[in-house]
This record gives C-alpha cells, sequence and structure tokens, in this order.
C-alpha cells in the first residue's frame, strides 16, 4: 500500500477538477433555476479547442488555454441566449430533457469533428515527475491544484467587492426582488452562464494535459458535476468546492479497495447524503 | 359508459389488428420481422417507462438498468438452470422490481435533479457491475447462447420459437399482455393517483394520497415491465452484455415516449414502432444518426411535449362537434 | 371532534408556537385569527401532518395524529387547503375533481388488473364529481384548465378538491385571500352550506367580515401562544384581544 497523503493528494487534484466544473453548474442551477444538464460538454469542448489550438493549428500551450476558455465562453453565450432563454419558464423535468438531449448533441458533434480517438493536450512543462515531502506529481497536477486555489480566492473575492459579485449574491437569494432594485437580470445570467462554462473549460485545458481528450468525457464530467452538487447542496458555492474534493478524496481511496469500482464510490456518497442529509452537506442556504 | 366505437374506428382496429397476426407473411424478409419483434420490445420498454416520465412525473432516467438486469436474470437462470422462457420472462420482472423496490427505499424521498442524477448513476453502477463481476456476468465478453424455447404440448403441434416468425408472435402476446396491464393501472384510481402526483405532490398528500407509496407503485411496477422487456431481448438475441446499461437505451425509450407523446400509453407503443422502423428507414450514416435523434427530442422536448399523440388530439378537437367523453 | 394539547414547536431558536390548547365540536366553525406571525400556519402544518410539533398532542375523535403522514390524517377525515393556492394546474377542473374523489379511497393495485372494478370505480367517481361541481358552482367551467380559471374560481376550487377528499373535519388556511367582498360573501355561504352538511370547518383567517359572520368559536394567537377563545362577540370585547392588533379596531369595526 503506497503513502497515504499520495492518495490526498492525488484525491485532491481530481477533487479540484471537479469543484471547478460543480461550481459553475451551482451558479446556473441557483441562479436560473435551470439543471443543465449538458455543462459537462463545455469541460469536453475546453479540451478539445485546446487540443485543436495547440496541435492542429499550433499554438503556445498558454495562448490555447485562453482561447479556448473564451471560446466556450462565447459558446456558453449563444446557447444562453437562445436555448436556455426558452428554458427559463420551463418546468425542471423539461429543462432536465432538453439539455440531456443538446448533451448528447454536442458529444456526437464532437465525435464527427474530431473522431473517437483518445487525445492528448501537449504539456507546456519541461520536466517530468515532481517529488515534495514524500508525495510524487507532476507540474500539470501541481497547475491544476494552483489554479483552482486562486480561482476560489478570485471568486470569493470578486463575489464580495464587486459591483457584479454583489448583484449575483443578491440575485441568489432573492430573484424578484433583484429585479425590482433594477438589477439588470438578462446580462447578470449571461455573465454567469458564461463564467461557469468558462469555469468548466478551464478544468478541461488543464485536465487535457492529465488524461485523454475524448467526446465521452463529457457525460462522464456532468455526471460528477450532479454527483457533486448532490453532495455539497445546491445554492451555495462553498458547497461545490467542498463537494467536489471530497469526492475527488472518496474515489481516490475508494480505488485501493477497489480500482475497478471507482465510479461508483460517488453513488455511495449520493446515497448516503440522501439518506442523512437529504439538502446535501451544506444545505440549501449557505 | 364509453360511447360505441364508429365504422371508421372499427374498421382501423380490424386493419390494426390484421395487420399485426398476419405480419409474418405480409413483410416477406427475416429482416423486416427482426424491427417488428425489436419495435415490440421497445414497446414494452417505452411503456413502462411512461408510467414513470408521463403518469407519475418521475424522471427515472436509469430506466435502461432495470431492462438490463431483467435480460441478465434471464440469461443467468437459463444459463445455469435450464429454465425456459416462459419462467424467465416473470424471473426477470420480478428481479427488475426487486431491485426497483430497494433502490426506491432509499432514493424515493428526494425529487427533481437529486433523483434524477442517482437513477442515472445507479445505472452506471450496474454497469460497472456487470462489467466487473466476471464470474457471474463473463464482463464485457457477455453472455451468449440464451436460446428461445420449444413447445412441446402433448396432443398439440410442436411449437419451435426458434424461428423467427413463432417467436414475432410471442413477442406480440407478450407486449399486448403488458401493455393491457399497464393501461389498466393507469386507468384505474392508482394511475389517477399517479397524475394527482405529477401535477401537485403536495395537494395529493394533503389530499389523501400516499405520494411515497404512489411513487414506489409507479417504480416497481414500471421497472417489472422492464424487465420481462430485458427477458423478451435475451432470449431473442441469445447473446446479452454491459452495454445494456448504456445511457443511449434511455435517450431511445425517451425520444420513443416524447415522440408519441407521454402520458398517453398509446403514445409511446406508436412512438416505439415509430422509432425503430424510422431509423432504418433513414438509413443516415452512423455518424449523423445521435445528433439527428438528440436534436429531435431536444425539439420535440421544447416545442411539442405531447407528441404525436398531442398532435393528433389538437387536430381533432379542431373538427370535433360531438361532445369528448371525459375518461380519466 | 379535533382535540389539540399543549402544541409547541420552534425553529432555530424562535418559539413559533407555545402550549397551544383548544377543542372543536362537531358541526361547528371555528375560526383562528391573529395578526401575521402568530404561528396560525404553523398550527395547520402539524395538525395537517406536514410539520412535527416539539410537544404536545393533537387527536381527532379521539385518533392521536402525531406522527402520522399527511395522506393517512386526511384518511382519517382531516383534509387541509393551503395559503397559497394549490390546484392540479395541468388537468381539466373535471379530472381533477375527479381524482379528488377517489384519493382517499382504497384501491389496491391488484384490483387494477380486473376491467369491471375501474369501471364502476369511474362511474362513482363521475357521479361524485358532478356532485361537487355543483355545489361548489364550477360546473360551467368543468372543462377549462385549472391553470385557465380566473384567481377567485381557483380557491373555490381548492375547496372542492378539499371537498373532493370527503373530508369529516375541513381546514381552510386564508380562503377569502385575495378575493373582492362580494366573492368572500358567497365563500361565506359555501362555508356555512358546508357545515350544514355536516363537516366541521376551522378557519384561518384576516378577513374580519367573514369570521365574525360565520363563525361559531374564534381562537386568537399571538406570538404563538393563545390570548383568547370564545364566541365571537366575547372575543371581540377581550382586552387582550384588542391590544394584540394594532389600533384595536379591527375586530370592532363590524
Amino acid at each position: 500500500m503506497e503513502f497515504i497523503p499520495q492518495y490526498i493528494f492525488n484525491g485532491l487534484v481530481v477533487g479540484c477538477s471537479y469543484a471547478l466544473i460543480a461550481v459553475g453548474l451551482t451558479a446556473i442551477f441557483g441562479l436560473m433555476q435551470i439543471a443543465n444538464f449538458a455543462h459537462g460538454q463545455f469541460y469536453m469542448l475546453g479540451a478539445f479547442f485546446a487540443y485543436w489550438l495547440t496541435r492542429i493549428v499550433g499554438l503556445d500551450y498558454w495562448t490555447g488555454l485562453v482561447a479556448s476558455v473564451l471560446g466556450v465562453m462565447l459558446v456558453g453565450v449563444v446557447l444562453e441566449r437562445t436555448l436556455f432563454r426558452i428554458l427559463r419558464g420551463a418546468s425542471l423535468s423539461s429543462s432536465i430533457l432538453a439539455t440531456i438531449a443538446l448533451s448528447i448533441f454536442l458529444e456526437n458533434l464532437a465525435l464527427y469533428v474530431w473522431g473517437a480517438r483518445p487525445q492528448k493536450i501537449v504539456t507546456p512543462f519541461k520536466t517530468g515527475s515532481l517529488e515534495f515531502l514524500g508525495i510524487f506529481t507532476t507540474p500539470e497536477r501541481l497547475l491544476m491544484l494552483l489554479v483552482t486555489i486562486a480561482i476560489v480566492i478570485l471568486l470569493q473575492l470578486g463575489l464580495r467587492y464587486t459591483q457584479t459579485g454583489k448583484a449575483i449574491r443578491a440575485t441568489f437569494q432573492q430573484r424578484e426582488a433583484a429585479a425590482l432594485v433594477g438589477i439588470d437580470i438578462d446580462r447578470l445570467y449571461t455573465l454567469t452562464f458564461a463564467i461557469g462554462a468558462g469555469l468548466a473549460a478551464l478544468a478541461g485545458v488543464l485536465l487535457g494535459t492529465i488524461f485523454v481528450v475524448q467526446p465521452a468525457m463529457g457525460g462522464v464530467a456532468t455526471l460528477k458535476a450532479f454527483v457533486v452538487v448532490t453532495l455539497g447542496g445546491i445554492s451555495s458555492f462553498a458547497g461545490g468546492i467542498a463537494g467536489g474534493l471530497l469526492l475527488g478524496l472518496g474515489e481516490s481511496f475508494g480505488a485501493i479497495i477497489a480500482p475497478a469500482y471507482k465510479d461508483a464510490v460517488g453513488f455511495i456518497l449520493v446515497m448516503l447524503v440522501l439518506l442523512y442529509k437529504p439538502d446535501g452537506l451544506f444545505g440549501k442556504w449557505s | 359508459m364509453k360511447p360505441y366505437p364508429t365504422p371508421l374506428n372499427l374498421l382501423l382496429r380490424t386493419a390494426i389488428a390484421g395487420v399485426l397476426l398476419f405480419a409474418p407473411w405480409l413483410v416477406g424478409t427475416d429482416y423486416y420481422l427482426h424491427i417488428a419483434i425489436m419495435s415490440l420490445v421497445f414497446v414494452i420498454l417505452a411503456t413502462s417507462l411512461d408510467i414513470l416520465v408521463g403518469y407519475s412525473g418521475l424522471l427515472s432516467l436509469g430506466h435502461t438498468a432495470f431492462f438490463a438486469f431483467g435480460a441478465y436474470a434471464a440469461a443467468l437462470l437459463y444459463l445455469h438452470f435450464g429454465i425456459p422462457l416462459w419462467g424467465t420472462l416473470f424471473a426477470g420482472g420480478a428481479v427488475a422490481a426487486l431491485i426497483a423496490w430497494v433502490l426506491g427505499l432509499l432514493i424515493l424521498n428526494v425529487r427533481g435533479h437529486r433523483f434524477v442524477i442517482t437513477t442515472v448513476v445507479f445505472a452506471e453502477c450496474g454497469r460497472l457491475v456487470a462489467y466487473n463481476w466476471t464470474s457471474l456476468t463473463n464482463g464485457q465478453i457477455g453472455l451468449s447462447g440464451i436460446r428461445p424455447p420449444v413447445l412441446d404440448i402433448p396432443g398439440l403441434p410442436r411449437i419451435d420459437f426458434n424461428s423467427r416468425a413463432a417467436y414475432y408472435y410471442l413477442a406480440l402476446a407478450v407486449a399486448t399482455i403488458c401493455v393491457t396491464i399497464i393501461l389498466r393501472i393507469v386507468q384505474s384510481p392508482i394511475g389517477w393517483r399517479m397524475l394527482a402526483l405529477r401535477e401537485n405532490e403536495r395537494l395529493a398528500e394533503a389530499n389523501g394520497v400516499n405520494t411515497r407509496q404512489i411513487s414506489t407503485i409507479a417504480f416497481v411496477s414500471s421497472a417489472f415491465f422492464a424487465g420481462v422487456a430485458g427477458a423478451l431481448y435475451a432470449h431473442y438475441t441469445g447473446f446479452i452484455s454491459p452495454d445494456l446499461f448504456y445511457f443511449s437505451y434511455t435517450t431511445t425509450m425517451l425520444i420513443m415516449v416524447f415522440l408519441g407523446g407521454k402520458g398517453t400509453i398509446i403514445g409511446p407503443v406508436i412512438g416505439a414502432v415509430a422509432f425503430t422502423i424510422l431509423p432504418e428507414a433513414l438509413r443516415v450514416t452512423a455518424d449523423f444518426r445521435l445528433m439527428t435523434f438528440s436534436l429531435i427530442l431536444l425539439l420535440l422536448v421544447v416545442f411539442a411535449p405531447d407528441g404525436l399523440v398531442g398532435l393528433f388530439d389538437r387536430l381533432r378537437s379542431r373538427h370535433a362537434s360531438a361532445r369528448k367523453v371525459a375518461d380519466a | 371532534m379535533l382535540d389539540v394539547r399543549n402544541l409547541g414547536v420552534s425553529f432555530g431558536g424562535v418559539v413559533a408556537l407555545r402550549a397551544v390548547t383548544f377543542a372543536t365540536q362537531a358541526n361547528q366553525i371555528t375560526s383562528v385569527v391573529g395578526p401575521n406571525g402568530a404561528g396560525k400556519t404553523t398550527l395547520f402544518n402539524i395538525i395537517s401532518g406536514f410539520q412535527r410539533p416539539g410537544s404536545g398532542s393533537v387527536s381527532f375523535n379521539d385518533q392521536p395524529l402525531i406522527g402520522l403522514r399527511p395522506s393517512r390524517i386526511a384518511e382519517v377525515g382531516l383534509v387541509r387547503t393551503f395559503q397559497k393556492t394549490e390546484v392540479f394546474k395541468g388537468l381539466s377542473v373535471e379530472r381533477a375533481v375527479k381524482i379528488g374523489t377517489a384519493c382517499g379511497r382504497d384501491f389496491p393495485l391488484w384490483r387494477a388488473l380486473w376491467p369491471r372494478a375501474i369501471g364502476k370505480a369511474q362511474d362513482i367517481a363521475r357521479r361524485e364529481t358532478e356532485l361537487i361541481l355543483d355545489t361548489c358552482g364550477l360546473t360551467s367551467v368543468a372543462r377549462k384548465t385549472c391553470a385557465a380559471l380566473s384567481y377567485g374560481e381557483q380557491r373555490i376550487l381548492e375547496i372542492a378538491l378539499a371537498l373532493a377528499a370527503r373530508p369529516r373535519l375541513l381546514m381552510l388556511d386564508e380562503p377569502a385571500s385575495g378575493l373582492n367582498p362580494t366573492e368572500a360573501r358567497l365563500l361565506g355561504d359555501m362555508i356555512i352550506k358546508i357545515r350544514a352538511q355536516g363537516i366541521g370547518v376551522v378557519l384561518i383567517e384576516h378577513n374580519m367580515q367573514l369570521v365574525m359572520r360565520v363563525s361559531d368559536h374564534i381562537i386568537v394567537l399571538h406570538h404563538g401562544e393563545k390570548i383568547a377563545e370564545g364566541e365571537p362577540s366575547e372575543v371581540a370585547r377581550d382586552q387582550r384581544v384588542i391590544d394584540a392588533y394594532l389600533g384595536g379596531g379591527d375586530i370592532a369595526a363590524t
């Protein structure tokens, strides 16, 4: 059996990607009351855009990263302005089914454009494995961790101190009141949606240097994101982050016991939460 | 009191019955019979899903898991104990129903996205188990050699259901029985309570509907029929694998339910037949297939949630002069 | 009939109800009144099974209700409506009431296999539906979708749905809210008709004209405690009640 801190570290790295994706989902769900089952596709698109820009077009990694995230944010804006605007008043069932259909469409579009063969994004780092405190890791993984920490801090600051951030928080809690006060709901939704998509795309670009990139990754990401949201509770960014890390850690340790059933850890955790804390670990108002 | 069917109605029913009964002679090739049998399997699946999605408002998107559990139960019982289809049909349904009941105990206290995601993840877990428990399921290689039965009753001619035409009639009989029972359930006060659950759960509860019990009945009964369909499928194709747990099967069932018209039972029947025939008729290449289908589902959900039956109803009410009988 | 003893509950440190005790008789219209936030709806929620109390007991015709689920309490004969109008949105009025009549009645799953049983159930339901629609004056809108009714009609429909469940005690949560004076008067007539049919009524209301007109018995809550109880005239003169309402003019001015 390997060094325990290694498992913790690995779990945290994966958990960070889950957290980034889930935070966007929480924002969209909490703000717009739409269960976006296509959210994981932003993760997939981010990875594929980066692959295409770096491998085919020939940009360097960092430019590719920025361009990919912006590109996916643009896609997000377009989708929000069209489909998601129609879905705004719809029932939960309708929005779930419609976004599932969208998800399948995007996945197969990617399949058609880029093929099923798993790809990898070329890493910008020259060094291979690193070691510190007995834990082995790679620069890419470290980057994932650092970027997530940075994003979390930025989000916290942004929500607390910027005008838009306060508007988001206000609308999160009291939608009608916010509209009355004069907050431009439409613009806010578009912005939030774009940020959510961007965060997922960022996770995709970062993870694409560590794991393979393939069209099916979007669906898996959506499942994980919803598991995280169920664990952490909606209407709470802290819940999304904590839930993501919890899932990552859980899967990492679950792999010790039964590597083949790693993905079932999420299911078990969800069952536990539903039985004992149906509103999620952080509940609805956090 | 039901109105006496009009002559046109009677003619239509006779025509449909005729087509169904004489199909093997009408369609000719084995290939089309295959399509017919597959559409019957999906008729059972789609109508069973409609109990949940259409009538009860429960978005159980892991439905294919019960189809797969039924198929595996049937396969294992046949391969290890020699139990023929007559037994495995019920066993497949029973196993699926039992699993649904246990799962229901755990998750039927929540609704909304949490319920949905749990059912989806459950199906994925089912796939993991089928994939990895190789000693039981043969893993990704799957189980094969599941043969249809041979009927050897003394005094009657020997019927070998290995022939496609014979199996077609078998499937037709099973599908008819299943759809009839499902129809009875949803037309009964049980079905009315499911509607109450769908339309306003809190109000239903306050008016005396034990929503926990009704949602359990819906969940378990729909799983039962999905399991029966699984057994029927296993004995027909002779081969099953963990692929049956894939979400794509649920997607297909969803399209069938929405295409035909959810919450109507007859809608999913039409949807199942139409959507089994359609992909074959269109012959789009595999690349565009799922893209087209998902687009169809998207458009249906957003713009025509009542499907073909809804469309038909709207056309009919425009021409209606007679009073529509209000049947629940 | 309804016997509430020492009912208490608090949420997050705030005491919503404290030692509330009262009883209602059969064939009586009881009104529960009090300023906003007095705990009236919480009281209803506990009695009807949607919330658990911290302490105390509730029984209906000597049957204890605490711990039973709402549908079971409805089966026992206690049916409530909600403050925010709740109907079966997507169904037609006729269909909604029809479903309502079947709700509390037993119909085991296996009986569904017998077509004649279904036909019989449908006939019974149809007859009862016609009766209720007639009683509530909804026959003219029977074909419309619930969601398409006017606000006043929806409030009546709510009561019709509750009646369909064949209650012995009907609990109405602010049935007159949002109704104009004419509609409120018609509502009062309906409540009196309901009592005449042998069904007890407990009412949460702010419309004092309605309350004073129909009630046999009034209970006044304030900050979660019962501060007065008795016949309308007694309660109207009670000083504590007058003090509880700002200005004190509300009850007296009827």
